[in-house]
């Protein structure tokens, strides 16, 4: 077996087994990035394996909305083309203190706001499975390297999918903790309350191990939670009899036949092999909860990205006559359209009192509505299973973000695993857990990855072509 | 003019004097090299993230508790959304919806007629901007602006009170007691010209007896005490003015000329600007428990009004003298201390109302407190009573040279040679001699006409040039000539 390709794991135990040294393993990431030009990294910044530790030697991609010290760092956007942050991440150092090696930065939408990676501004990032495809947004390019074998995981931000419509797409797996887990200090960021640092990688151990390297508290984020994760998976334990909530009307209503059926499938096996309980409940909120995401997002991004003036970084217009030429020119020349339109709809709504009060406000009211309606659900279930997105790439009419939006609505922990291929191309099944559950999330998807076995699965031949 | 009435509330903007800015560890030093004091979080670079500094939340707490606020056990902080150049985010962490500290008041002495409430309606804690500077009037017509952002992110307390001020006398009343609580509880050092206390108002003027508000007009560019009172003085005369005409006030924001000593026209208040406020998301809402409220309470130094009674009822002084001393803190520690070491609170206290206070410049706008140390007037006053110089020596030379070069009185006595002569042995001589050279004199006096004992001991003191003990000599003489 090639090292590139191989999982966190395998790479960590073959060091340890002596077959090869983490510069051999940096240099086949960066031959295979050579190899398959997939468009997933806007720059590579391989600076070696920095020392021992948990991830020693894995090499790493972050999304380009992470700010590396020393090294350009755009969140996919011309305005902030040439800026290079004289700081770091505060998982940059986590990573980097595991002894990981930062590889490069990966392509995604523009600040991520939009989760068609058609949209990215910078280059066309291609899906491993099917050239020509998307590999899905807004963290396209992470998903599409880690699926293409040029890094065995990757660490992006997650608004309401970015993380987990790519892993759905290019078949990894994709996770986001619970909203504090992981710093978000050093990551550029539209639509802060519902930021959470998600992960990539092929396999749910992978996850785990990634995740007690990141987690804790972190005196530059506000909004970190306190105290440290254990590694999961060390010691997987008894695979649990876990009570699955599911919406099956809903989830017909919202997704694809192929992706209903794929989904159904798979919980009845579920039942079946694993004995886990399926609870129906009622999820008749996602119309309600995608509305009110995208109205926080757009009225957040108004603000968060209201610093982008040319002032005092990044892209500064030309031979401005004053202060509003400036300013305006700028954003006019250093936006690109969805983005403008994205901070015209946040600063409609938040643009009065009266808009305050019929958009705003009652979006937050319906995330409180949406909250509380997945707080009750726990008292029926353990997790919740879902499609990850409603169809495999392609074009589509239901929003993407449909059944991973709410999650960051709530903060939630969720994962996506591949499930199975649709028309050649991978889809994903997402579960949620209760904030602050990461153990049992994780535990549960490592069972399930076990029984679908998407590497070698007969209904799905899962392997990229 | 006076068929009105003005109404007056005033925004009055302090820095705290936390040791670090708001949101990350900058200093706060003022004064220092332009943008040498900031960092990534102050900059509002991309991903930086706040970081509240807990000082900053105790000492707005505290200026709400000396103002008698209630104090908010859950609030958080709001985003003000704007663009300009000195506001890195492009907006500003402030309290809209949930201020830490309303409902206050602040009682203000109104001379004779006792004192006045004033209503506080909030102090909230938000961050202070950057500073610009134009090359030219203002930043449209600027051929270039320059910014220093080591102000940006400087933790700021903005302090709204009600409309309860009736002259602009008032206004510098109750500016000056506001300062003075701020000093006093030790959160700013609220100094004006270095900006760190800055004040805007809002003014209207009604017929008497009305209840109704007039329409207002809000004043900026108030850059001291002088300042507020001349404006507000201004704007009662001109708002009074348009209104005999028959005209209307019109709402508008007014520039204070300092120069020309007029208020000039800005921005309307029809264009207000709305901020598009909503809750910042990169930090957690604050709650404060009832006991930790408590505790800052407890920790509060005893205010202005109650160190006031105590200087009357513990001291004996009257009750002018008493609000003279703690209408400063650091007056008032002065005198304290030189009790301590010299206990004739009344005598102090004339020294310090009258001699020191001649000395320190600017008394009524920003005494920076006594330049002396305490102990050199008790030494001052204790070579007094011992009779080494005498009440106008130490007045007239002494107490101006310690201001000029900080020496210790004794050694200025000593440098000058003011030591009176107290030996008797030195003064008999001369008091001989000058009983000799006056025989008429000496007559006059053993025949009873006491006064001239005036000029016989002025005589002694001639010759020797001052430094006779002048009871001792008198005493001397009298025993004299009565052998």
């Amino acid at each position: 077996m090639t090292i590139a390709g191989m999982s966190v794991v395998e790479i960590l135990e073959g060091q340890q087994r002596g077959e090869f040294t983490p510069e051999e393993v940096l240099r086949a990431h960066l031959d295979r990035i050579e190899a398959e030009d997939v468009g997933a990294f806007l720059r590579l910044c391989p600076k070696g394996s920095p020392g021992k530790g948990l991830l020693q030697g894995v090499p790493v991609a972050l999304g380009d909305e992470v700010c590396t010290e020393g090294v350009e760092t755009t969140a996919g956007s011309r305005i902030l083309s040439g800026f290079v942050p004289p700081y770091q991440a505060t998982l940059v150092g986590k990573l980097e203190g595991a002894g990981a090696a930062v590889v490069g930065k990966t392509n995604l939408t523009e600040f991520g706001l939009s989760f068609a990676m058609e949209d990215a501004l910078f280059q066309r990032t291609q899906n491993p499975w099917r050239s020509g495809t998307t590999p899905g947004g807004a963290a396209g390019g992470a998903a599409a390297a880690v699926a293409a074998g040029q890094a065995p995981a990757a660490v992006a931000s997650d608004t309401g999918g970015d993380v987990r419509i790519p892993a759905s797409f290019c078949g990894v797996v994709g996770f986001t903790p619970t909203y504090g887990r992981i710093s978000r200090y050093g990551v550029i960021q539209h639509a802060p309350s519902l930021t959470q640092v998600g992960l990539l990688a092929q396999k749910v151990r992978d996850i785990a191990l990634l995740l007690k390297v990141l987690a804790g508290e972190d005196p530059q984020d506000a909004t970190t939670l306190p105290g440290e994760l254990p590694d999961f998976l060390e010691k997987p334990g008894e695979p649990g009899s876990w009570r699955i909530g599911i919406a099956p009307e809903a989830y017909r209503s919202c997704a694809g036949g192929d992706v209903y059926q794929a989904t159904e499938e798979l919980w009845q096996r579920a039942a079946e092999e694993l004995g886990w309980q399926l609870v129906e409940v009622d999820m008749s909120w996602l119309d309600l909860a995608q509305v009110a995401r995208r109205l926080i997002a757009a009225a957040e991004s108004s603000s968060s990205l209201g610093r982008y003036d040319g002032v005092r970084y990044g892209y500064r217009a030309k031979d401005a006559q004053d202060m509003r030429e400036l300013f305006s020119r700028t954003r006019a020349e250093g936006f690109g359209e969805g983005v403008k339109g994205e901070m015209l709809l946040g600063t409609y709504i938040l643009g009065d009192q009266a808009h305050y009060e019929a958009y705003y406000l009652q979006a937050l009211r319906a995330r409180n509505l949406v909250y509380k309606s997945i707080k009750d659900l726990w008292q029926q279930v353990d997790l919740i299973l879902t499609p990850t997105t409603p169809r495999p790439a392609g074009e589509g009419e239901t929003p993407l973000e449909i059944f991973t939006g709410p999650s960051n609505l709530g903060g939630l922990p969720a994962i996506s695993l591949p499930c199975r291929l649709v028309g050649g191309l991978p889809v994903g099944v997402q579960l949620i857990a209760p904030a602050g559950e990461e153990g049992r999330l994780l535990r549960a998807a490592h069972v399930l990855e076990k029984m679908i076995d998407f590497a070698s699965s007969r209904n799905g031949g899962g392997q990229r072509a | 003019m006076h068929d009105f009435e003005a109404v007056i509330g005033l925004e009055i903007h302090v820095e705290l004097s936390t040791a670090s800015k708001i949101f990350c560890s900058c200093p706060t030093t003022f004064g220092a090299e332009v943008n040498t004091q900031c960092c990534p979080v102050c900059l509002g670079l991309p991903g930086s993230l706040p970081a509240m500094n807990r000082k900053a939340v105790e000492y707005t707490v505290k200026t709400g508790l000396a103002l008698n606020c209630r104090i908010a056990q859950h609030t958080w902080f709001d985003r003000k959304n704007y663009f300009y150049p000195d506001l890195p985010k492009a907006y500003q962490v402030s309290q809209q919806d949930a201020p830490l500290c309303t409902g206050g008041c602040l009682e203000i002495p109104m001379g004779e007629k006792g004192t006045k409430k004033v209503g506080i309606n909030r102090v909230h804690l938000e961050e202070e901007v950057g500073k610009s500077l134009h090359a030219g009037e203002t930043i449209i017509d600027a051929v270039y602006s320059l910014l220093d952002y080591n102000r940006a992110g400087i933790p700021l307390i903005e302090i709204v009170t009600e409309p309860d001020i009736r002259s602009a006398e008032e206004a510098q009343v109750f500016l000056e007691s506001l300062r003075n609580i701020v000093r006093y509880i030790e959160v700013s050092d609220c100094k004006m010209q270095e900006g760190s206390l800055r004040c805007d108002a809002n003014i209207s003027l009604r017929p008497k007896g009305s209840t109704v508000f007039g329409t207002k007009t809000e004043i900026k560019n108030l850059n001291s005490f002088r300042a507020v009172r001349r404006a507000l003085e201004y704007e009662i005369k001109r708002q009074a003015g348009v209104l005999k005409d028959g005209l209307a006030v019109e709402a508008e924001t007014r520039h204070w000329d300092e120069q020309k000593g007029i208020t000039i026209a800005m921005r309307s208040k029809e264009h207000a600007s709305y901020y598009r406020c909503f809750a910042d998301p990169n930090l957690v809402p604050l709650d404060l428990a009832a006991e930790w409220i408590g505790q800052m309470e407890a920790e509060l130094p005893e205010l202005p009004g109650a160190r006031r009674q105590r200087f009357i009822d513990g001291y004996g002084l009257p009750e002018y003298d008493a609000q003279v001393l703690t209408s400063s803190k650091e007056m008032a520690d002065f005198f304290e201390e030189v009790v301590k070491g010299y206990n004739d609170p009344k005598t102090v206290s004339n020294w310090i109302m009258t001699d020191i206070l001649r000395h320190v410049k600017d008394q009524d706008e920003e005494t920076e407190g006594i330049p002396l140390a305490p102990a050199s007037l008790v030494e001052l006053l204790q070579l007094i009573e011992q009779g080494t110089i005498n009440r106008n020596q130490a007045k007239e030379i002494v107490l101006p040279e310690m201001f000029e070069d900080g020496k210790s009185p004794r050694q200025i006595v000593k440098e000058k040679g003011l030591e009176q002569i107290s030996d008797t042995s030195q003064l008999e001589g001369v008091i001989a001699s000058v009983l000799e050279a006056n025989p008429d004199v000496v007559q006059d006096y053993l025949g009873g006409r006491e006064k001239v004992m005036g000029f016989l001991v002025g005589q002694v003191l001639k010759e020797t040039k001052g430094k006779a003990n002048p009871r001792l000599v008198n005493e001397m003489i009298r025993e004299k000539l009565k052998q």
